[in-house]
């Protein structure tokens, strides 16, 4: 007997080119208890088998065929009135994006108690009491303030939790959580992963745990299924999956995953500073009260110091807020820094303009998280990389075609793909246009913000090796930007971990990796699920 | 921002833009024409009567000086002199506002009472066939011309088959013998009041045919709009979430949506008045209904600049006065508009 | 582009099958919008060949025949003969051509001072977009068609100054729209990946903003030729546009209005429902246009 069973279960949809199979006879149980991971690439069906779960497949999907047993219970012969009945009473849902999961206009309190007045007669004290208790149960500070918010006063970790307590509020016995984490930071996500098992532990709550992230389903499940293009591929014991992985699927999922090793061999440290940043300082003022009157100054970068040297690969880590990015645009110029100075061949960046500053865009280039948003929907990709020649050299159309075509080859499409548009390109291609656009002019030094956080994860080893190969061509200095801690030692000659506008720790990636001094590279490394902690842990 | 720092700001910009209307007004109606003095005593008028009255009006006086005159004299409740009437305009206006407002507000409280509904219960059933007819009579009641739906009302209901007047607030028996005494301007008030009972029958049934054709274009917008808001609303997650929570389809749809989707839709309102009040001016003329549109045109005829001007002023500022209202309601129901008000 | 290319796509797009999926093919779905697409690709027909449509051109130019006044609808005038004698059907044809003008005009000339304020105002922002969108502020403070009026009062009446008028209280909508879209595209990292790489300011609001706007914008103005054509019918209506004798809508309508009491319906009806078949055809096809271009709306 088990407690949750999914037999055979079909979804279509309706599409333009014709009826689409989303699910193709889905299989898996679930017992009681037990925190079940579902994970898979997106468009795998993973969420859709969640949200089928509960009768809410998306318009235009729909289930053609399959039985979804709860407590032996086939509810799909229930009635309308009965699976509503169900919804929150047995099964609760959390979503990816809490922001968007809460209605914006009413407060807490609304709608949790707009929730119990629908299924059940107690009083209102009652329920508001038990609303609190719950809010403290997942671990909020001050219940009665949480439950007088509007969702946009609360942080996105205070969000989730205040999802979870809604979803818990009528007894749930299953929860259904679809990618509960992907949208916070690695501490709030350990956090938050944390909450669930002592909900588990506590109350015997069983979790349907959504997820792209083998990490989590690592740390967290007891269970796995592991989707592809609609079935499941894989499924069983979360430890064996992971351990002795039988489908080729798993087995690349697994293999993609950073485990520790390195990409490249350390080169020789070199010693020549590319660029030094000194005091750099920026100040975010906001303004608030009547006519922007009253001024407070954030500071995001306090004082900075780092130098890059030339040839290296200087890994950035940190939460967001803590001021990578701020850094990143600064070094582009792409806004005005408060104070401090910025060395690049003996002269300050950030007084630099006309003809000199047009000198440094050639030198510095940047490639940027989602490579969608980075190429412009409206020209081909001949036309994208063509930009910086145009902007910067005056080559007839002849000369230009060479260079773009010999550029487009060299980030390893072929030249044929300059006719297309973004949207024509997978999402590993297109950040390889967005690559061979960072390349055009030779420059020296390159930013990587997260070039491959929004890529599926069998896609990103293969970016990091082109990154890898183009930086020993080119002689290039990259200066990499992640949240990832697992992903940035890959390719990291050094590590900067920064927190709240400062560099908490800096040495070579093996030392902050191995032997993390600071407590807050100390508590980040925790919080990144990874496998290869789970080896460690296991062979110890 | 607190709530009353949003209040002041957005009070703040509202007295700004009127100022510029009156900036736009003044030029358009001091700058634009040739000479509106000679306009005002006619072409045969010597040298010497057109430049008395230049100096009567401050028009021989450097233009933001004149600006400075014009603005105050607005401020004190002086719109000038009618070109044609030769009246002070404030008092025509006195008569001629009332008359207006009462269809606009009729037609406003139509939309609001007819076009929401019809909008949700459209959205409710989005595809369904009661969608597919709420959208082409929408669309229809859009497209008309109000003044040849009033053309067309006025051959049906009175040429043919004599039901209702042709036109007019009153008929003529009841302005001669049995008038109603004016207390706020408005007919359907002051009847009651004066307890003229038969005239203001009279006067509701001259109503009926100018406030249908004045409200069709509101009432349709108001429908088209406020089922679009639904449709986004009910795509967003939060509406997934209380699905989740085992809401029912009416709950989510009149509690939750409606409250979601009104704030956006609040604000055809202000829009609904702008299309009432200048569909007014077509549809007064056609029913020779004695308002601000009649007086408009009659003015434009003639080339009474100061009217038109007056009028632009007057409408313009009830309309900023609406919007400012409708801002400030937004931003009571929706915590965000006060947080993302810049 | 050359000119022959851009025919060339048009063509493609008008008779090739659609790729399923693409907007052109959730558009071909919606029929009534199909339909009306032809309706007005059938009255600008109308409007181009009318002299060669009509028995009596010099009619519909205005000439008066005053032997056959207030003649009702026969197989001779479907429409019936006016005031002056003149055919109505002659007279609604030539008129086409004024409204057909006006609301191209009309909406052009908004969209495109519209488009590049917004542009302009969304990617700069600080004191250039406080700037422009004060004005634009008190310019949309106006009721649309009173400030149009206004102005249409002191200007000489004629086609081209009432299409001005219109226009002037038009432009401000396609502003707020393109500004709010440019502040959206200002920050994807694709307008940053042009400003890293040093391309100007200029190239990148005609380059990576403009484009990109492009499709809500001309949704937008599909969606607009319907109400400008009602608002220039009312200006006609009210004497402010175009002058007799020259045939127009909104003016034949305001002289049948004189007839409702003697009972000549056709000179008002006919006129009028030509005003009424036209916008609603411009008003169904541009919400066919938004449909199909919205996924939010659309339905497989």
């Amino acid at each position: 007997m088990s407690f949750l069973k999914v037999e055979g279960l079909h979804i279509s949809f309706n599409t333009p080119h014709g009826v689409a199979e989303a699910l193709r006879g889905v299989e898996f149980s679930v017992h009681e208890g037990a925190i079940f991971g579902v994970v898979g690439e997106s468009g795998s069906g993973k969420s859709l088998t969640g949200k089928a779960i509960l009768d809410l497949v998306p318009y235009p999907g729909r289930i053609t065929s399959g039985r979804i047993f709860f407590e032996n219970e086939d509810l799909r012969q229930k009635s309308e009135r009965e699976r509503r009945a169900m919804r929150g009473n047995q099964i609760g849902m959390i979503f990816q994006d809490p922001s968007a999961a809460l209605n914006p206009v009413f407060t807490i309190e609304q709608q949790m108690m707009g929730i119990m007045k629908r299924h059940r007669a107690e009083a209102k004290k009652e329920m508001r009491a038990k609303a609190l208790g719950l809010i403290h149960d997942v671990g909020l500070p001050d219940p009665e303030r949480v439950m007088k918010s509007y969702p946009h006063e609360l942080s996105g970790g205070m969000q989730q939790r205040v999802m979870i307590a809604m979803s818990l509020l009528l007894d749930a016995k299953l929860l259904i959580a679809d990618e509960p984490t992907t949208a916070l930071d690695v501490t709030i996500q350990a956090q938050i992963l944390d909450l669930l098992k002592k909900l588990r532990d506590e109350k015997g709550l069983t979790i349907m745990l959504i997820t792209h992230d083998m990490g989590v389903v690592a740390e967290t499940c007891d269970e796995v299924a592991v989707f592809y293009a609609g079935e499941v591929v894989e499924r069983g014991n979360a430890q064996e999956v992971l351990s002795n992985p039988q489908h080729d699927y798993t087995r690349a999922l697994l293999a993609a995953l950073p485990d520790g090793s390195r990409w490249d061999e350390a080169g020789e440290d070199s010693t020549r500073p590319l660029i030094e940043i000194q005091n750099l300082t920026q100040e975010y003022v906001s303004k608030s009260g009547l006519f922007g009157r009253t001024q407070t100054a954030v500071r995001i970068l306090d004082q900075f110091n780092l130098t890059i040297y030339e040839g290296e690969t200087l890994g950035v880590v940190g939460e967001s807020g803590c001021g990578k990015s701020t850094l990143a645009n600064t070094l582009m110029r792409l806004i005005p820094a408060t104070a401090g100075e910025i060395r690049y061949d003996g002269s300050d960046i950030l007084t630099l303009d006309g003809p000199a500053l047009r000198q440094l865009r050639q030198h510095f280039q940047m490639v940027f998280q989602n490579p969608f948003t980075s190429l412009n929907p409206r020209m081909r990709v001949f036309d994208i990389v063509a930009e910086p020649l145009r902007t910067h050299r005056q080559l007839g159309s002849a000369d230009l075609k060479v260079q773009v075509d010999r550029l487009i080859v060299e980030c390893g499409l072929t030249a044929d793909y300059a006719d297309r548009y973004p949207h024509e390109l997978s999402g590993g291609q297109a950040q390889r246009v967005a690559v061979a656009r960072a390349l055009a002019l030779n420059p020296r030094f390159l930013i990587l913000d997260e070039p491959t956080s929004a890529l599926d994860v069998s896609v990103q080893d293969r970016i990091i090796k082109l990154l890898v190969d183009l930086q020993k061509k080119h002689q290039l200095t990259y200066l990499f930007i992640s949240h990832d801690l697992g992903v940035v030692q890959q390719i990291s000659d050094r590590i900067a971990v920064m927190f709240a506008g400062e560099i908490v720790e800096l040495g070579t990636s093996e030392a902050v990796f191995t032997a993390p001094q600071h407590e807050y590279t100390q508590k980040l490394l925790a919080a990144t699920p990874s496998l290869i902690r789970m080896k460690r842990d296991n062979s110890l | 921002m607190s709530i009353l720092n949003y209040l002041i700001r957005r009070i703040g910009l509202a007295l700004l833009v009127i100022l510029g209307v009156m900036i736009i007004t003044f030029f358009v109606s001091r700058v634009l024409p040739a000479d509106p003095v000679r306009l005002f005593v006619g072409v045969r008028a010597s040298e010497e009567t057109v430049e008395a009255k230049r100096a009567e009006f401050g028009l021989d006086q450097p233009v933001p000086v004149q600006f400075l005159n014009y603005a105050g004299g607005i401020l004190q409740g002086d719109f000038g002199i009618s070109f044609r009437t030769k009246r002070p305009i404030v008092d025509d206006l006195k008569i001629f506002v009332p008359a207006t407002l009462e269809l606009v507000i009729l037609s406003m409280v139509l939309a609001i009472v007819i076009g929401i509904p019809v909008g949700v219960i459209a959205a409710a059933n989005r595809g369904g066939w009661i969608d597919q007819i709420s959208r082409i009579v929408t669309i229809a009641g859009v497209s008309i011309p109000s003044f040849w739906l009033a053309l067309l009302l006025q051959l049906l209901f009175f040429s043919t088959l004599d039901w209702l007047p042709l036109g007019g607030r009153l008929s003529r028996e009841f302005i001669i013998s049995n008038p109603i005494e004016t207390v706020t301007g408005f007919y359907v008030i002051d009847g009651l009041v004066t307890g003229n009972f038969e005239a203001w029958r009279n006067a509701l049934w001259h109503l009926v045919l100018p406030t249908f054709v004045l409200a069709t274009y509101p009432i349709s917008l108001t429908a088209r709009m406020t089922r679009s808001s639904m449709l986004e609303v009910m795509s967003e997650t939060y509406i997934s979430a209380a699905q989740a929570a085992g809401l029912s389809r009416r709950e989510i749809l009149f509690k939750l949506a409606l409250k979601n989707a009104i704030v956006p839709t609040l604000t055809v309102l202000g829009l609904v008045f702008a299309f009432s009040i200048t569909g007014a001016i077509l549809v007064e003329i056609v029913f020779s209904w004695p308002g601000l549109g009649t007086y408009v045109t009659e003015s434009i005829l003639s080339a009474d600049f100061p009217v038109v001007m007056a009028v632009t002023l007057i409408v313009t500022v009830i309309y900023v006065a609406i919007n400012l209202f409708i801002d400030i309601l937004q931003a009571t129901l929706d915590p965000r508009v006060r947080l993302g008000s810049q | 582009m050359k000119p022959a290319t851009i025919f060339n796509r048009w063509l493609g797009f008008a008779f090739t099958r659609p790729e399923p999926g693409s907007a052109n093919w959730y558009f071909r779905r919606d029929k009534l919008a199909v339909v009306c697409l032809f309706a007005i690709l059938f009255m600008i027909f109308v409007a181009l060949a009318a002299p060669i449509l009509t028995p009596y051109p010099e009619q519909g130019l205005g000439d008066p025949n005053l032997g056959e006044k207030f003649l009702p609808p026969s197989v001779a005038h479907p429409f019936g003969t006016d005031d002056l004698g003149r055919d109505v059907l002659a007279r609604v044809m030539f008129g086409a051509r004024s409204s057909l003008i006006a609301s191209f005009a009309i909406v052009s000339v908004a969209m495109v001072f519209g488009s590049v304020l917004g542009a302009i105002a969304g990617y700069f922002g600080g004191w250039i977009d406080e700037l422009i969108m004060r004005i634009t502020d008190i310019f949309l403070a106006f009721p649309p068609l009173l400030l149009a009026i206004t102005i249409a009062t002191v200007l000489e009446p004629s086609l081209r100054n009432s299409i001005l008028a219109v226009a002037v209280t038009w432009w401000p909508w396609y502003t707020r729209i393109v500004r709010a879209q440019a502040v959206t595209i200002r920050e994807r990292n694709y307008v940053k990946a042009a400003r890293s790489i040093g391309v100007n300011d200029a190239t990148i609001i005609r380059r990576h903003i403009l484009p990109n706007v492009l499709g809500p914008v001309l949704v937008q103005a599909t969606l607009d030729l319907g109400s400008a054509l009602l608002t220039i019918a009312g200006l006609s209506f009210l004497g402010l546009g175009i002058q007799p004798p020259t045939a127009d809508w909104g003016v034949m309508v305001s002289d049948g209005r004189e007839y409702v009491q003697s009972g000549r319906w056709w000179i008002g009806l006919f006129p009028g429902l030509a005003i009424f078949i036209t916008t609603l055809s411009f008003n169904l096809l541009g919400d066919g246009v938004q449909t199909a271009t919205d996924p939010r709306i659309r339905s497989v």
